[in-house]
């Protein structure tokens, strides 16, 4: 018999720049990853600065929020070079751990600093016996690869003695994680130092002999495990984790509000009832993403999980973020245009989104405006009753 | 140098000379790759071993949790006597076998491992259980040639044969219902229709689907070079062509064939891959606007709203205040710099401000200057 409060794993929720890092850590994170300006495998990303790294530290564990740097680039001797004064700098600025997926960078790590080391999902750990490698090579937490199951990370705990980080939500990489060099040998840009290309989202002709098909054959749907909670807990699983570094700021909000609010609920009550979990499912639609699928949390991912379509921009997303908050209205940063008489939601960090219809709104000089402009301010009356905070991301039909 | 040959033949083992050559042995059980089951494969590895040879087994798969079990139950069938090292990726596979056999293992480090520190640390954990390490065709010459003198363990590297540049336990061909298994498998030829790249074979079989790069990989017409660069052993597998091929090349490579006439021969429209440069990282610095990216060294903050003639909205991120009468410089997102001097700090109410950190903060409107624009100190040498 389980007991209150139910043990539920760590909610880990991406940074991909420090604006990001707050929307994350204000909706209900738990533990936020983000890389500097080297090492990770994001380079088209804003990413840290130093500074940034600074302030987005401080900004997390001010609010009990855990901080992992990604440093799982497939690293070259050069870049090795340049690693340990960054280890020192952000062993000083209390990064909690580094998310490594090489080996040369983990003895790195361990020669120059004493952060804590995760074994990133690129290592491809798939099995209790290479858990029990990494561990032996000082690895406190391992990420297991995205081919692991619910059902095989519980074995794994049994076996060994290790944290285990385990995705839930977001885009998958179609190949075993690492072992895709496509855009390495297509695009001249070394997909596990940064660069990929997402080949795999292109569509292809498959030819054999006379036969031929048109196919986005190597595509994944994106995972969603939000159903599956009870079973991550379940299973032992020490951090469930999101992924997308180079997703919007809605997105990194509403996983981290609907990942949080159902965590906390399974915490309190040891179940998530089906309504609610309806709910929450909904809140996940209201972003870009390809269509949803458990892939391999519970069995082995096969042709359903394949993504057969080109991908399309949802129509629904962010339209902006509440700046500063006065006694009748609010300023808002627009991000998508829209006019008097559309709808909105704003997010706030906690609870259900505030309806508003814009029935007026002016410049920040108070001329009245009847449409918006990407990239302006604009104010905006408060709605009634409604408690609306600076930094609530708004959401709307774009 | 010692030539490996991934052989699935007595009739291939009949053109090689076990004191030059070696032969690497797979079966469709435990191999990315093979057209042998498990009991032709043993009876090869026997014919191979009782001809003289140094034989090598491909334990090549990864394995999740709940397949580990049933690999090693089929592994533990092979006739492992004969067998000189198994070859393996999978890291749970390594410690497994480090564990409980003697076998030598030869670990595949193909998928990143470029850099001498973690070949190190993997000599140290596995010791002289490991007997070599099959490198990365990423790894140019002058790589190789360094590692080979600073690793105690030997390096084989691919030399001719398919290059793998993807691997996924998904089944993604079968399901199409059209295309012919053959063997236990399916290959299709696959052409990008957002790319110039055409015809990359596709397999499918029991492990999952496998891409492999468009143009096979060949590295003897530098040949010269890959004995420069103390490689021990360069692998040949040509197991996806005809007989023919692998005839011509073994006959020829012993008779000491220009390298160059051989790739005329054998593999026209090869490539040589990273062998001779890598500079798969320099496209990087192009994926980013720079311009727009902060920097650290007097930073003030970034433009957010640019009202014509009414207003420059500012949101101050840095650590340095802003004051009227600073002179501070604007990098806009298309390069343009502006040198201006802050004559007005307004709030959003419109209040006056002397000076303003971290926040929202109006000041007059510039001509020129785009959202997105950053605000430095004057003094700054950023750019």
């Amino acid at each position: 018999m389980l007991e209150k409060p139910f043990k539920v794993p760590e909610l880990l929720v991406p940074a991909g720049s420090l604006e990001k890092l707050k929307v994350a850590v204000d909706y209900g994170a738990d533990a936020v990853y983000l890389a500097g300006l080297k090492f990770g495998l994001r380079a088209a990303a804003d990413n840290f600065t130093e500074s940034e790294l600074d302030e987005g530290v401080h900004y997390a564990h001010q609010r009990g929020v855990k901080v992992y740097l990604v440093l799982n680039g497939f690293l070259h001797d050069k870049d090795l070079t340049e690693l340990p004064d960054f280890l020192k700098y952000i062993e000083k600025i209390g990064v909690d751990a580094v998310i490594v997926s090489d080996l040369g960078v983990i003895e790195t790590v361990k020669k120059h600093s004493r952060i804590e080391i995760h074994l990133s999902t690129q290592a491809s750990c798939l099995n209790a016996q290479s858990a029990k490698f990494w561990k032996n090579l000082g690895v406190t937490r391992i990420v297991v690869g995205r081919e692991v199951s619910l059902s095989e990370v519980k074995e794994i705990k049994a076996k060994v003695d290790i944290e285990i980080e385990m995705f839930i939500h977001g885009s998958m990489c179609m190949a075993y994680s690492g072992n895709c060099t496509i855009s390495n040998y297509t695009q001249g840009r070394d997909s596990n130092r940064g660069g990929c290309a997402h080949s795999c989202r292109f569509q292809y002709s498959l030819e054999q002999n006379d036969q031929k098909i048109s196919s986005f054959f190597m595509s994944s749907k994106d995972l969603n495990g939000l159903s599956l909670i009870s079973e991550f807990a379940k299973a032992g699983v020490d951090s469930v984790k999101v992924e997308g570094r180079m997703k919007s700021h809605l997105y990194a909000g509403t996983v981290a509000k609907v990942y949080s609010e159902a965590l906390n609920e399974y915490k309190n009550t040891g179940k998530l009832e089906a309504q609610k979990i309806i709910q929450w499912q909904n809140e996940l639609k209201k972003f870009t993403h390809r269509e949803y699928a458990e892939v391999n949390l519970i069995e082995k991912a096969d042709a359903n999980t394949v993504y057969f379509e080109r991908e399309n921009e949802n129509n629904y997303g962010m339209l902006g973020r509440v700046l500063e908050v006065k006694d009748q209205h609010f300023v808002m940063q627009v991000r998508h245009a829209f006019e008097l008489g559309h709808s909105l939601e704003i997010l706030p960090f906690k609870g259900s989104p505030i309806k508003l219809d814009i029935q007026s709104m002016s410049s920040l000089t108070n001329e009245p405006i009847e449409r918006t402009k990407p990239s302006t301010l604009v104010k905006i009356p408060l709605p009634k009753d409604q408690l609306v905070e600076a930094n609530y991301l708004i959401r709307g039909f774009k | 140098m010692k030539i490996s040959y991934a052989i699935e033949s007595k009739e291939q083992l009949k053109l090689l000379d076990p004191d030059i050559d070696e032969v690497i042995i797979a079966c469709k059980e435990l191999s990315r790759f093979s057209h042998l089951n498990l009991e032709e494969a043993s009876q090869l590895i026997i014919a191979a071993k009782d001809s003289g040879f140094e034989v090598f087994f491909d334990f090549d798969v990864l394995s999740t949790e709940n397949e580990f079990d049933l690999l090693i139950n089929e592994f533990l069938k092979l006739p492992s006597q004969h067998i000189s090292a198994i070859r393996v990726q999978d890291l749970g596979i390594a410690e497994f076998l480090k564990n409980t056999t003697n076998l030598d293992l030869h670990l595949i480090t193909e998928t990143g491992n470029h850099n001498l520190v973690g070949l190190k640390t993997y000599e140290s954990y596995f010791g002289k259980r490991v007997t070599r390490f099959i490198v990365s065709s990423e790894l140019n010459y002058e790589l190789l040639k360094a590692y080979s003198l600073e690793l105690n363990t030997p390096l084989e590297i691919l030399g001719f044969g398919r290059l793998l540049i993807f691997y996924t336990p998904r089944k993604l061909v079968s399901h199409y219902d059209r295309f012919e298994w053959i063997n236990e498998q399916i290959e299709v030829s696959a052409s990008s229709e957002e790319s110039p790249h055409k015809g990359f074979p596709v397999l499918e079989n029991k492990h999952g689907t496998f891409m492999y790069h468009i143009k096979e990989l060949f590295l003897f017409d530098k040949m010269d070079l890959l004995k420069e660069s103390g490689l021990y052993s360069v692998r040949v597998d040509l197991r996806h062509r005809g007989k023919e091929v692998f005839d011509f090349f073994v006959e020829n490579i012993h008779l000491n064939l220009a390298g160059s006439e051989l790739k005329k021969k054998v593999a026209p429209k090869s490539i040589r891959g990273y062998f001779l440069t890598n500079k798969s990282d320099v496209l990087f610095k192009k994926l980013k606007n720079s311009r727009i990216q902060r920097k650290d060294s007097h930073y003030l903050g970034e433009v957010i709203d640019a009202s014509k003639d009414n207003y420059l909205a500012i949101e101050l991120k840095g650590n340095t205040d802003l004051k009227v009468g600073d002179d501070i410089t604007i990098y806009n997102p298309d390069g343009k710099i502006k040198d201006v001097r802050i004559e007005v700090l307004q709030d959003f109410s419109g209040n006056s401000l002397e000076q303003k950190k971290l926040g929202l903060v109006l000041t007059k409107y510039l001509s020129g200057v785009w959202v997105k624009a950053q605000l430095y100190q004057k003094s700054a040498q950023n750019f």
